[in-house]
């Protein structure tokens, strides 16, 4: 039986830099927030969080859902580990259009930005063609056709190959068959950027899938782009509604879509035989089959599982556990034979570096959420 | 190939459409085999193909050893066939050319790696596309500071690789490596980066100024090949010098040095070869991007014929494929896990 405990060595580091980056953000905005914390749960103030206060019972108290990513997001400097929260923590509560309390609206400060620095598309020529960038349809609120720019993450790669100095041609495709992009795509050299994957922690290969190991092997990430919060979800009066760690899973029958990563369920032991791993096509049959009794547990993206409950209107028949999350580092990836698979990762890594300076990043991201909610409502 | 992939790869024929053409066969694609294909009748759909050769040569490592079987299924490349496909050989190429290099410079260039490096087989294999009668001599001296200083001055070589072009536009116009030399057309490009250790928390700074008490190591003789942008980083650093990329991160590892600066594939060779993979990481924020050349001291008679059959037959490279294919290869052999698994598929 193989244990991790969250946070991994690679969550704990990233969350410094973003902490550093969410700290550049507060100070460009000028937010007054942090000396005049209040007590009240309420969006678009401060709050110190108190004894028995959770993230989930924060986030339920002042947005009426369980899903507290976008508290995480905002508050980066503030929390390593969205378990365990410290009493007097001042967090900053994202008003309803994702905006910091007190400070500019995440469409004021892109505005800026790219007034700022106007677009400067380089010529592509024989030597520097454009960047091929290939993403799929399916994966709300990261990526798709449907939202504006291709989704938050599709902006996130957009936006940084327009920053940090970089003026290159790029165009962005969807192939809406995942697997592909790792399988054929990207090692014939057909697309050189995939968005986004899941890389598990290398330095533990041995612990790791066939699968995984090979992440390992063939491709090449920038810099985390996004840390996504996974929770384990349940309807409420299912047996492994009460689980304290992840072996009081023993027996069940876990839900993950086809194509998903598997690594953070292998690194905790949830594999088989263990559990019964049920492999459908996406997240909302998850949803449905969780609700249909046929499993007992998805552990998915809180920010998934909130969007597809909203769609299936399902949101009052799930639980989320309290006790047990994981954190996923999400990365815009290359194929380690790509002969230019080194350059593209360090435009896309200057850029996202500026924009984590600038306060860019949040600002797309929680602009590119709110439309996401939009979309769905 | 396993059974997910299948599905996958049919999937994906019905998907794409609009950015990969799984039945017409035409120049600059990628084609799916079907049932009944060879390589002698695909070339023949091809208009501007002439010989399966053109295809296999940039599909070895889809195809394997044995061009005459190929498997249903496989995605191949089709070169593509543009003017510079069918290059006028130039006629005023030299008899031979002398090329000087350094050992060291892996991947790039090392006699003990595969083709002695990637950027030396490319500029071996532009030249005999351009010009195919014309002697390629690759000559290896490893005091890489002597070469622009002492080597090609005195006309004992025809060209050096790989170097960085000065801004000979702007500010570098009137330096040295303006007036006496001339450069090729970019065959390859790098990024330069810093590498710590891990946990010592070099690898969060994001502006050169985090780095004002450090110590940096730089390989000898790397500093035209890049790392000038940051000569701002370095002047409250203190720098030092080794004589190779190894012994940087030798010292890096016994913590006589905080930082190593190099480029950064040959940084990441480095580590892989001593087994520090665990012990140092990268920054992710700080990099100098640059293209490498092939230089040729101006005062060479022959200068503009030499840089004209680089060009032609970089530029041919790029346009069939061969560019991407020789790199990519070279790649894959330098990651052995990645040539296991691809050995296994196929």
């Amino acid at each position: 039986m193989r244990r991790c405990d969250t946070p991994t060595a690679t969550a704990s580091s990233l969350t410094g830099l973003l902490a550093s980056a969410a700290l550049a953000a507060v100070a460009t905005l000028g937010t007054t927030f942090a000396p005049t914390a209040a007590s009240a749960q309420e969006a678009c103030t401060s709050y110190s969080v108190r004894a028995g206060d959770t993230l989930a019972s924060i986030a339920e108290a002042a947005y009426g859902t369980f899903d507290y990513q976008t508290i995480f997001n905002a508050n980066r400097n503030a929390i390593s580990n969205p378990n365990a929260i410290e009493i007097g923590t001042v967090l900053a509560l994202p008003c309803a259009d994702g905006s910091l309390p007190g400070a500019a609206s995440p469409q004021e400060l892109i505005a800026q930005q790219e007034a700022e620095q106007a677009n400067r598309p380089g010529a592509a020529s024989v030597f520097e063609p454009p960047i091929k960038i290939v993403s799929a349809n399916g994966w709300a609120p990261f990526v798709g056709e449907k939202f504006k720019g291709g989704g938050m993450l599709v902006r996130l790669a957009s936006t940084a190959l327009n920053r940090g100095g970089n003026a290159r041609e790029y165009n962005v495709s969807f192939v809406d068959d995942w697997s592909s992009h790792l399988e054929t795509l990207l090692p014939l050299g057909a697309f050189d950027v995939s968005i986004a994957w899941y890389l598990p922690d290398c330095t533990k290969y041995d612990l790791l899938s066939a699968g995984m190991q090979k992440r390992c092997d063939e491709l090449e990430g920038s810099l985390p782009i996004y840390e996504s919060v996974v929770g384990f979800f349940t309807t409420p009066d299912n047996a492994y509604a009460d689980a304290r760690q992840y072996t009081d899973y023993a027996g069940a029958r876990v839900c993950r879509p086809a194509g998903w990563f598997t690594f953070d369920l292998e690194e905790q032991g949830l594999s088989e035989p263990l559990v019964t791993m049920v492999v459908p096509d996406g997240v909302n049959d998850c949803m449905e089959m969780l609700t249909a009794g046929e499993v007992d547990v998805v552990p998915l993206e809180i920010e998934s599982v909130s969007a597809a409950a909203t769609e299936l209107g399902i949101e009052g028949q799930i639980v989320q556990n309290p006790y047990l999350t994981n954190l996923l580092n999400l990365h815009f990836v290359t194929h380690k034979t790509n002969p230019r698979g080194r350059v593209y990762l360090a435009l896309l890594n200057r850029g996202l570096t500026e924009m984590r300076e600038t306060g860019e990043w949040y600002a797309i991201i929680s602009d590119a959420l709110a439309e996401a909610n939009n979309l769905t409502n | 190939m396993t059974r997910p992939l299948m599905r996958a790869v049919l999937a994906l024929a019905l998907v794409v459409l609009g950015a990969v053409s799984a039945s017409a066969q035409s120049a600059c694609e990628l084609y799916r085999v079907q049932r009944g294909d060879t390589l002698n009748n695909i070339v023949e759909r091809v208009d501007g193909l002439e010989s399966y050769r053109q295809i296999y040569s940039v599909n070895r490592r889809a195809i394997g050893r044995n061009p005459n079987i190929i498997r249903l299924g496989t995605w191949i490349r089709i070169p593509c066939v543009g003017p510079a496909q069918n290059i006028e050989p130039v006629t005023t190429a030299p008899e031979a050319i002398s090329l000087l290099t350094s050992n060291g410079l892996a991947p790039y260039a090392d006699e003990a790696i595969a083709d002695s490096g990637f950027f030396t087989q490319l500029v071996e294999r532009a030249v005999m596309r351009a010009a195919p009668q014309t002697q390629v001599e690759i000559v290896f001296v490893n005091d890489r500071g002597a070469h622009m200083d002492v080597l090609l001055p005195r006309g004992a070589f025809d060209a050096g690789f790989p170097w960085a072009a000065p801004d000979c536009a702007g500010a570098d116009a009137r330096s040295t490596a303006c007036t006496a030399y001339k450069y090729s057309d970019p065959f390859y490009e790098v990024v330069d980066g810093f590498f710590s250790r891990a946990g010592a928390g070099f690898e969060n700074v994001v502006a050169p100024a985090g780095f004002a008490d450090a110590t940096i190591c730089r390989p000898e003789g790397q500093t035209a090949t890049g790392l000038d942008a940051f000569r701002a980083t370095y002047s409250t650093a203190k720098v030092v010098e080794a004589a190779t990329a190894e012994a940087c991160f030798n010292h890096l590892a016994r913590g006589q040095v905080d930082i190593v600066a190099i480029e950064t594939r040959m940084g990441t060779h480095a580590v892989h070869a001593l087994g520090l993979q665990d012990l140092v990481v990268e920054n992710n924020h700080l990099f100098e991007i640059h293209p490498l050349r092939v230089a040729v001291p101006a005062d060479n008679p022959q200068a503009d014929d030499i840089i004209e059959v680089l060009n032609r037959g970089l530029r041919a490279m790029l346009q069939s494929g061969e560019w991407d294919s020789i790199i990519s290869d070279s790649l894959l052999k330098s990651a052995p896990k990645l040539a296991n698994q691809r050995s296994r598929n196929s």
